[in-house]
């Protein structure tokens, strides 16, 4: 009896360690070959940055809307001659922010990781965090959806090529003109975080440590997602992990307009908010932190490019601003 | 935990109850199934567990009462004169009665104010508009405890079970916990006697081999229909839904038949999980479902589809109000009128419609889930009155009616008059219904299909390939089995290469062509809404 139960028990583990083999070589099949949408690759923007030369970013962000439309990495370049990438995306969930680190420190060895701070109120649950873990052991969960359009390249190499000339950024001509500028009155109550949450941020910081890169929280102005309480919670957080916070809602010195550089009524930077938040930034990771000034040097040619192509942006979207204007 | 098709219970929740279930010594085993039932419980509804308690607690003291009523009934009996017993009967009766009564009461009270509440006040308030009277009641918002609508049926049948005396009550709190709160089937069923499950998950009998092969093998199967065509289907459907006024008639159509196949998949697909899940621990859990798209009728169409919902009215509404004096007397009365056929229909008509007034509540506190309810009721009814014309005309045009064209031509009525049911059903209110039932019929045309706009539903081709090869798999499997072919048996009997092949063919193609992931949206379980 006992020889039976395991011989049934081993059936078994074999059964299971046959399908794990296939799952690893379908995982290989139906990862995109190259970062491009048209690979099959998705958030083709913060993806970018596995086309980037190697070792060649020094400051990588993640985060969520907020993120992605207030850090200016063309400006920080501009500046202070920083390299950085914005990794975040819509919507991103602390897990996603943790994958996407982890992905990226493979092949960038950056000086400070920036998690900006709205991604921690969003409340990931145990049931998606799995899921991420899963995709990322077996890609095949993630990418499943491409057995629509495989094709012969899927069964050569990964091969990532292409990268965004800025660096993430999502750059907004429009503006809509915010209210509420006393947002950040002083007050006790402290946020709390959800408990996957804290799960996730203790993993991403562990992971920076790790790798010897600084962490740093930042909060990006607006009116609408941020408030004492959050800061507060925020605030805690960095003293207890230990790490650096900057909350740009209480930096005046910012000079944010809230009738002109917002492009959806506080809630979002719009192209002339992240001039000033990305041009304050790097000036704050130049002195607190050291981060180099690449600028001149021979290897950096594209980020000049990337400049020409963020300046024609601004251009594009003063003339879409003045041609907005009511007579 | 979201639903039973997460990761979380599949990967996690699932194998570290049968793990820890598995190695603990048999007679801790239904305390971990217990204590599993009660932290299931707690992940989805939290606090609101305590009403789960305060249900078990009711109908555990009450089942001691009656119990302890019935006791001193024998005793009198044995003490008392033949010609006092009728006296002693019915007094213990009248007590018994009461107990049930208000246990009864009790355990329908906290689902009637916390699911009915709002709707019973926002109605009551919109008469009193209409009647211009002064008052308004406040419209409260109750959270409800997850699988309330499942539990408290159990209750009831436990209930009338033990006043009826078919079971004993259980003196076991534990064991009678254990039958109301079984993580399986706590979501959305299916609803268990207290004879058919309560022994069996206090037994803990040891983990098999095939016990816990074939669940994994039916948890499969039932992944197949939610993950691979319920939840794929679910992005043309809520496409057309959300904004019904935008399509023609036959995109109206077309959703309709994608929603009533995404209900089956997904409630039956969902209940494959939750059997298989009880089938590792050893207990055969009833059938929800067989193959309820394949029934000649709708009435037959109701012992396949939610069996155990139809059962439970049928033994606790729709018997004991047929079989009351009342309606006893009316169908005596009408029988001398109206004949054999015709006597007993009036008073089946009343203990149907409280039924199907029940049916459709059930599902949900709004006005077209009593439709939904009315509309089926008023089916059966009519196949019931126009019985015998049909045996006439059948006779008379030599019409064979076990024939197979007449059996699909009735089959194909059927899934119509269902379909159009579940239009209802699923509509965002009554008047919704009524507005796409209105453009299905007075817009109907194949534009889209042939203009190709259809692809741009949610769904692309290759979308409608899979769901299509997908539920030919699955009708294919229900036809076997409607043949009595043991489908399930027959592939574990199979040479291990077989076998293995099949299972990493069904678990693959689930992973490859589930609509899960990026460009999906995850579907909250249908039925666990209600």
């Amino acid at each position: 009896m006992k020889k039976e139960r395991v011989k049934q028990g081993l059936s078994c583990l074999i059964f299971l360690l046959i399908l794990l083999l296939v799952l690893i070589v379908l995982s290989r099949l139906f990862e995109p070959k190259n970062n491009r949408e048209d690979f099959g690759m998705g958030e083709m923007k913060a993806n970018g940055i596995l086309g980037e030369k190697e070792n060649t970013i020094d400051v990588i962000a993640v985060g969520d809307s907020e993120c992605t439309t207030a850090l200016a990495p063309m400006v920080m370049w501009r500046e202070c001659g920083i390299t950085a990438y914005n990794c975040g995306t819509a919507g991103q969930y602390l897990y996603d922010a943790l994958f996407y680190l982890r992905r990226v420190l493979t092949c960038q060895k950056p000086k400070v990781v920036i998690l900006e701070t709205n991604a921690i109120y969003r409340e990931c649950m145990l049931s998606d965090y799995l899921y991420a873990k899963l995709s990322e052991l077996l890609p095949v969960f993630r990418y499943h959806n491409r057995w629509k359009s495989l094709r012969a390249e899927d069964l050569g190499p990964v091969n990532y090529t292409w990268t965004d000339p800025l660096r993430g950024h999502m750059l907004y001509a429009d503006i809509e003109p915010g209210c509420c500028e006393d947002y950040m009155k002083p007050m006790a109550d402290v946020r709390q975080t959800a408990r996957w949450n804290r799960q996730c941020l203790r993993e991403i910081i562990r992971l920076c440590r790790e790798n010897g890169v600084e962490f740093l929280f930042v909060s990006t102005p607006s009116t609408v997602n941020w408030n004492m309480a959050n800061h507060n919670g925020i605030q805690a957080l960095a003293d207890e992990f230990d790490v650096g916070y900057l909350d740009m809602n209480l930096a005046p010195e910012i000079s944010i307009d809230w009738q002109k550089d917002t492009k959806d009524g506080g809630d979002h930077m719009n192209a002339w908010g992240a001039e000033k938040v990305s041009s304050y930034l790097a000036q704050y990771l130049s002195q607190q932190y050291a981060v180099a000034d690449h600028r001149g040097e021979s290897g950096y040619e594209s980020w000049e490019e990337g400049l020409k192509e963020h300046e024609k942006a601004m251009e594009e979207a003063r003339k879409k601003v003045a041609l907005d204007k009511p007579d | 935990m979201t639903s039973y098709c997460s990761l979380l219970y599949l990967v996690i929740f699932l194998p570290a109850v049968t793990a820890v279930w598995g190695i603990a010594p048999r007679s801790w085993r239904p305390f971990v199934l217990l204590g599993a039932s009660y932290a299931f419980f707690w992940e989805l509804s939290g606090k609101l567990v305590f009403f789960l308690f305060l249900a078990t607690l009711v109908i555990y003291l009450a089942g001691l009462r009656l119990a302890a009523l019935k006791k001193t009934r024998d005793r009198l009996l044995k003490e008392t004169q033949k010609s006092e017993h009728k006296a002693v009967r019915a007094s213990c009766r009248s007590r018994q009665r009461l107990v049930l009564l208000i246990a009864a009461a009790a355990v329908l009270g906290i689902l009637i104010v916390l699911k009915y509440g709002a709707f019973v006040n926002e109605n009551l308030n919109a008469l009193a508009g209409w009647l211009r009277l002064p008052f308004r009641l406040p419209v409260p918002s109750f959270l409800l405890p997850i699988g309330i609508s499942f539990y408290s049926l159990q209750a009831i049948s436990y209930l009338s079970d033990v006043y009826r005396e078919t079971i004993e009550a259980d003196r076991n709190p534990f064991r009678l916990a254990l039958y109301m709160s079984f993580f399986p089937q706590l979501m959305e069923g299916p609803i268990c006697r207290y004879a058919q499950t309560a022994q069996a998950l206090w037994q803990g009998q040891k983990l098999s081999f095939r016990n816990l092969t074939f669940g994994v093998q039916r948890i499969a199967f039932g992944m197949l229909k939610k993950a691979v065509i319920a939840d794929r289907l679910n992005l043309l459907i809520e496409t057309v839904f959300d904004d019904y006024a935008q399509y023609d008639g036959g995109v109206i159509a077309l959703s309709m038949f994608f929603y009533t196949c995404q209900l089956y998949m997904e409630f039956s697909g969902t209940m494959d999980v939750v059997a298989g899940s009880a089938e590792i621990f050893g207990v055969t859990l009833p059938e929800n479902f067989r193959r309820p798209f394949l029934a000649p009728t709708i009435s037959k169409f109701w012992t396949r589809w939610h069996i155990t919902l139809g059962t439970w009215f049928k033994d606790y509404v729709f018997y004991p109000l047929s079989m009351s004096k009342r309606l006893t007397r009316l169908t005596v009365r009408a029988r001398k009128h109206l004949g054999n056929h015709y006597g007993p229909i009036p008073a089946a008509a009343a203990a149907l419609l409280a039924v199907w007034l029940g049916n459709g509540l059930w599902h949900g506190a709004g006005w077209h889930y009593i439709f939904f309810g009315l509309y089926h009721f008023t089916w059966i009814l009519f196949e019931n009155l126009t019985e015998p014309v049909v045996r006439t005309y059948a006779a008379k045009w030599r019409i064979n009616r076990e024939s197979l064209p007449w059996r699909m031509m009735q089959i194909t009525r059927t899934i119509l008059l269902v379909n159009v049911g579940e239009l209802f059903f699923r509509a965002a209110s009554l008047r919704d219904g009524f507005a796409m039932f209105g453009r299905m019929t007075g817009d109907f045309t194949l534009r889209s299909l042939t203009n190709g706009a259809i692809w741009n539903l949610g769904m692309d081709r290759l979308d409608f390939l899979i769901a299509g090869i997908s539920l030919a798999l699955v009708l294919t499997v229900h036809i076997l089995c409607e043949r009595g072919v043991a489908v399930r048996e027959t592939v574990a009997g199979q040479a291990r290469p077989v076998r293995w092949a099949l299972y990493s063919a069904l678990f693959l193609y689930i992973v490859i062509f589930g609509a899960y992931g990026e460009g999906y949206v995850p579907v909250d379980p249908i039925y666990a809404g209600f």
